[in-house]
């Protein structure tokens, strides 16, 4: 019997490092301009534009966490939107393809959600004097994390790794009922979270250097997003491969033990 | 000021220690998968030869 290799041996593709690189350089423009470019005092007051004074010119460091808050948020949502796609296409088709995206795509996105909530607790400890609240947002947020978590958690520990995976997929598909919860709360209550002022029905409420510094972020961290998802995806096919080669061992009958010519 | 610039750091290094721990993550059981899946080809090669 030839030896399973259906997982080829593969470096971390061209295409990745590029992209990585591209991030990287990213970053440090989008930093640059976060600390050179965009006004420190706070002026993140709806309606102020740029070249008019701020009511508070006091430096705001604090709000340079702002910068990377939000587009982790919205790289979070993508994350979990790409959970919803994969589990939807995982149980109409069984192929494994859509299953291994969803699976990666979680990952990353409790990574980020994580990642959302600490820069939150961060800013929102100078701001409002406590690191938490139970405000809806927050704990919208908190639930969300919870799930993809638990949803992960599902995965490594089901006996049936098809099973558990069909289940998952379902796991993942509800779950994304609260992605519209978070960013909507904002929106439908009075939360302690400040309101959102990117995608809002009156336009985005931010003056044009901070707005274009945070969707430039924002494509850097889609980036981020797209390299991390080529990597973890190539592992889980990696991994693929390797429990395909040792049920492949395990299927093969035993060597025949050796039996001395009798006399 | 050494307040804010406080938390702004500690944010900062939060979401690169985080990136940068789930990137070796990735990494580390690339290898282990890679180096498994090698030594199982390693024997059924020299059979199949």
């Amino acid at each position: 019997m030839s030896p399973p290799t259906t997982a080829r041996r593969t470096g971390t593709g061209t295409g990745t490092m590029v992209l990585i690189a591209l991030v990287a350089v990213g970053m440090v423009v989008g930093i640059a301009a976060i600390f050179f470019w965009v006004p420190t005092a706070n002026c993140l007051v709806p309606g102020v534009a740029d070249g008019q004074p701020c009511f508070d010119a006091r430096p705001d460091y604090i709000q340079h966490i702002f910068y990377m808050h939000v587009p982790i948020a919205y790289v979070a949502y993508l994350a979990f939107g790409v959970v919803l796609v994969g589990s939807l296409a995982y149980l109409k088709t069984g192929r494994r393809r859509w299953d291994l995206l969803a699976h990666a795509s979680a990952e990353i996105g409790v990574l980020f959600t994580g990642l959302c909530l600490l820069t939150g607790m961060l800013w929102g400890r100078p701001r409002w004097g406590t690191f938490w609240t139970w405000d809806e947002t927050l704990t919208l947020t908190f639930v969300l994390f919870l799930i993809y978590v638990g949803y992960l958690l599902f995965r490594g520990l089901a006996a049936d790794p098809t099973r558990g995976a069909r289940i998952a997929a379902v796991i993942g598909i509800f779950g994304f009922v609260d992605v519209p919860l978070v960013h909507f709360s904002m929106v439908w209550w009075r939360t302690l979270h400040p309101a959102e002022v990117v995608i809002n029905p009156a336009g985005p409420q931010l003056p044009a250097s901070e707005l274009i510094t945070m969707l430039f972020l924002l494509v850097v961290y889609t980036g981020l997003y797209v390299a991390l998802m080529l990597l973890r995806t190539r592992l889980g096919r990696a991994e693929e491969a390797l429990a395909e080669a040792e049920a492949a061992l395990e299927e093969r009958p035993p060597p025949r033990a050796h039996v001395a010519a009798t006399p | 000021m050494r307040h804010q610039l406080a938390y702004l750091g500690v944010a900062y290094t939060v979401i690169w220690a985080g990136i940068a721990g789930y990137l070796v993550r990735l990494s580390l059981r690339q290898r282990a998968v890679e180096r498994r899946l090698d030594e199982l080809r390693g024997p059924d090669r020299s059979t199949d030869e």
